[in-house]
């Protein structure tokens, strides 16, 4: 009998033994030139050519160096370890790279380097899934050390856009460590070095003294990433984090009461759009959505403004067109269809419904602002126009965009695109306009035309023409009803000064504490 | 003994194996990886060559040979997402969910024993109420909600304890005390009702008549045959315990394998997801394995059959 009693307590006492012997490791100090940034998922790997996660793209906009990079302000392109960029001929592009630099390991970053990371990420056999934003170039020829000539396969007017993607890496490391060495390791030749990285934990990177531009302000920047929503704000609140990003719009006021941070906004260029299933791609899509008059009244009936201004609290840009008005073509004199629900009434009874129509209003969650309070928004909208909608939401962006890209998204679909971060109206109107891409869902022969001919014509003025011609066509078909471009809703502790960007890139190196 | 013993680990090991290839199976019914890995902004192009390099074009039967194949030599294939080993990332975080679960489960068996044997030795009485309704409230709060109202109150209002993290003791409180809310009523619940019934019985009376101290009746007698199925809901509940760190780490941002398995599974990281279960499998089935074995022990009668 008496075992029972001893060997209770003598677990207890074992179990209370290894949580007290258990190493606590020191805590990080604060107010030692330490900002922390909390992200809500976890760092994939530190190669920056074998992801495409936005928490990866931040970091390596530290670490590394991409050959061009944007203006956070102005969102303009300018120079990163490339010095310059210039066309010679049609199809080749002469890089010339910043003399001098050298990988955080003392490696030179130069022409072959540049050259190397090109190569390596065009070589299938290393199956990296970067490779996508590299597939335009044909070859990269080193002409000295420091020049670099790109050819592209067709004539393309993005190659600085693009170059915001190519991130060098050094090569005899890379070679010597390969993909399971570059996973864990980060070394390029930015603004901050790679100190020590504990998955799950934290990144901590510490300021790159030897920089070649602006040297960072803050010594130390730590990556948190934690995933709850309400956890985040109260590590901001009391102090353990310094930044925060996607704050949900109903949690702005009570973190600028609280006295500890305060939520700044910028534009972004992702849109929001209502997309119509005008070519009737998927086979259960109502056959009314074939005719212009409906897919008008859809556009009158939705009171855009009214969602900015009620959901979103005026944390939106609002496009007339769909394309982003930060993206180059946007047509800033294009005017978005009014809300009128007498006329969506009136050019539904034109076109045979005046007793309703039933629809589905598909949407997910992931990159949608608030995306249930405006599906439901545009639902009671529709509604007092007569239209019924059905509304199916979706959690995992996976299943979802399978769907899309499958043709079974069905009559409407309140969806988001982001362009790759790449700030031209082609990288919008190819892939959710043309009628060979696999998430369009619009069929208009005129439309393609203007695309491709976007698409192979380098010279600017010449584009806008051709892209104000092709959001014309747009809205006469009234192929998507369009919305907005959204805000980065960032939470940033008292002391710092920081500013979110246009490019959901969030530059730490640009912080400051408040004097 | 032994005979018991070899059989209940013989059954263990084909759980487990089947674990692993029902989560093969689900797996692959509810992602196409190369659409998670990859962003909606991608091309068919990207998409289709992606797959092939994955190898996700060839047909299903292929693919589970290949995975069974590998299985067996421990091998569950590199991370998607963190091109690693999924089972030295695995590994690389179990320490914090073993540490977060054994501080949550001894908390609870801690709170819940005492608390049980008095709730029932004190029967009727305020003390069994307010152990009773202790028990009732930490059954209906939901765990996520707890956490979140336990890090406002000790950590944003308070400011005694971290919000979330993981490094020192401190860090550990909050998440342990959650975890252990969690798990300690029906732990307390039953050792009340257990006890109840044994404090019942003829050989109870009869200690008591012969003279023995309350105390001693009360532990040596009582509690030893009231904790046969309490070791065994123990053992059970380690299915829970591993359920609740999943929501306890997520609230947390406890470095443990339960915030590896979540952002896998939005990732369709499959070798990571397949690892990660097969292993918690392993710990479950172990757990309940080690709580017959001392059941058995306990009650001699047991393996005996």
């Amino acid at each position: 009998m008496k075992r029972t009693a001893t060997g209770f307590a003598l677990i207890l006492a074992v179990l209370a033994l290894a949580l007290a012997a258990w190493p606590g490791a020191a805590q990080a100090a604060k107010g030692d030139d330490t900002v922390v940034l909390a992200l809500g998922s976890p760092q994939p790997t530190m190669d920056p050519r074998d992801h495409r996660a936005r928490v990866g793209i931040i970091k390596d906009w530290h670490v590394y160096d991409p050959l061009m990079r944007r203006d956070s302000r102005t969102g303009r392109l300018k120079p990163g370890l490339a010095e310059s960029l210039k066309p010679l001929g049609k199809l080749t592009w002469e890089v010339k790279i910043r003399r001098g630099v050298k990988f955080h390991n003392g490696e030179p970053a130069n022409a072959e380097a540049v050259k190397y990371t090109i190569d390596s990420m065009l070589d299938l056999k290393n199956k990296f899934l970067g490779r996508g934003n590299y597939t335009w170039i044909k070859k990269a020829e080193v002409k000295d050390p420091y020049t670099l000539h790109i050819t592209t396969k067709d004539p393309f007017p993005l190659v600085g856009e693009f170059l915001t993607t190519v991130l060098p890496v050094p090569p005899k490391f890379a070679q010597k460590e390969g993909k399971p060495g570059m996973a864990i390791r980060a070394i390029g030749t930015g603004p901050y070095k790679f100190v020590s990285w504990k998955k799950g934990v934290s990144l901590v990177l510490v300021r790159n003294d030897d920089y070649w531009g602006p040297k960072p302000a803050i010594k130390n920047l730590v990556i948190r990433p934690i995933k709850e929503s309400a956890t985040q704000i109260a590590e901001l609140l009391r102090g353990g984090v310094h930044v925060i990003r996607q704050v949900p719009p109903d949690q702005v006021e009570f973190i600028n009461k609280s006295g500890a941070a305060s939520v700044k906004s910028a534009p972004v260029l992702r849109v929001v759009y209502l997309q119509i299933d005008q070519a009737g791609r998927d086979s259960r899509s109502n056959k009314a959505l074939k005719d212009v008059r409906v897919r008008r009244a859809i556009a009158h009936a939705v009171n855009v403004d009214g969602i900015i201004k009620y959901i979103l609290q005026g944390r939106a840009m609002r496009s007339a067109t769909s394309v982003s008005p930060m993206a180059f073509g946007y047509d800033g004199s294009a005017q978005a269809p009014k809300h009128d629900p007498a006329l969506a009434k009136k050019l539904l009874a034109e076109a045979g419904y005046a007793n309703g129509l039933t629809l589905t209003l598909h949407t997910y969650s992931g990159s949608v602002m608030a995306e249930r309070q405006v599906a439901e928004a545009i639902q009671g909208d529709l509604q007092r126009a007569g239209i019924e909608a059905k509304i199916f939401h979706f959690d995992n962006v996976g299943v979802y965009t399978k769907m899309g890209t499958t043709g079974k998204r069905g009559d409407l679909t309140l969806a988001s695109w982001g362009s790759r971060s790449i700030f031209d109206t082609h990288q919008l109107l190819l892939p959710i306009f043309h009628s060979k891409d696999p998430l369009s869902y619009a069929k208009v022969p005129a439309l393609d035309k203007e695309i491709d001919a976007g698409a192979s014509t380098v010279d600017s003025e010449e584009r806008k023409q051709i892209y104000k011609r092709a959001q014309q066509i747009i809205l006469d078909q009234m192929l998507v009803v369009p919305m907005y471009g959204q805000h980065e809703l960032a939470g940033i502790n008292k002391d710092l000064e920081l500013e979110p960007a246009g490019d959901e890139i969030l530059r730490l190196y640009e912080a400051k504490w408040k004097k | 003994m032994r005979a018991f013993i070899i059989r209940r680990i013989g059954q263990s090991i084909l759980v487990c194996l089947g674990v692993a290839v029902v989560t093969f199976l689900l797996l692959r019914l509810a992602h196409d990886p190369v659409y998670v890995l990859l962003p909606p902004e991608s091309t068919k192009e990207e998409i289709e060559t992606l797959r092939k390099a994955m190898g996700f074009d060839r047909p299903l039967p292929v693919q589970f040979a290949f995975f069974v194949g590998r299985l067996l030599q421990g091998d569950f294939g590199n991370s998607f997402v963190m091109a690693q080993p999924a089972s030295a990332l695995i590994w690389e975080r179990m320490p914090a969910t073993l540490e977060l679960s054994f501080a949550g489960m001894a908390i609870a068996l801690a709170v819940a024993i005492p608390l049980g044997v008095l709730a029932a030795f004190r029967r009727n009485t305020l003390i069994d109420t307010f152990c009773t309704s202790f028990a009732v409230s930490g059954q209906a709060m939901p765990i996520f909600w707890l956490g979140i109202m336990l890090i406002i109150v000790f950590a944003v209002q308070l400011k005694v304890l971290p919000v979330s993290g993981s490094g020192s003791l401190l860090h550990l409180v909050l998440p342990a005390v959650t975890l252990a809310l969690n798990l300690a009523p029906i732990i307390m619940r039953l050792t009340r009702s257990r006890m109840l019934d044994v404090l019942n019985q003829d050989y109870i009376r009869t200690a008591r008549s012969k003279g023995v101290v309350e105390r001693t009746v009360l532990f040596r007698h009582a509690l030893r045959n009231a904790a046969i199925s309490v070791v065994t809901i123990i053992g059970l509940q380690f299915g829970r315990l591993m359920g609740g760190a999943v929501v306890t780490e997520t609230v947390f941002a406890w470095p443990g394998v339960a915030t590896l398995v979540v952002s896998s599974i939005y990732n369709a990281d499959f070798p990571v997801v397949q690892a990660a279960t097969f292993y918690l499998a392993i710990f479950i089935v172990a757990a309940n394995t080690l709580a017959d074995i001392a059941v058995a022990w306990l009650d001699p009668r047991i393996s005996r059959g």
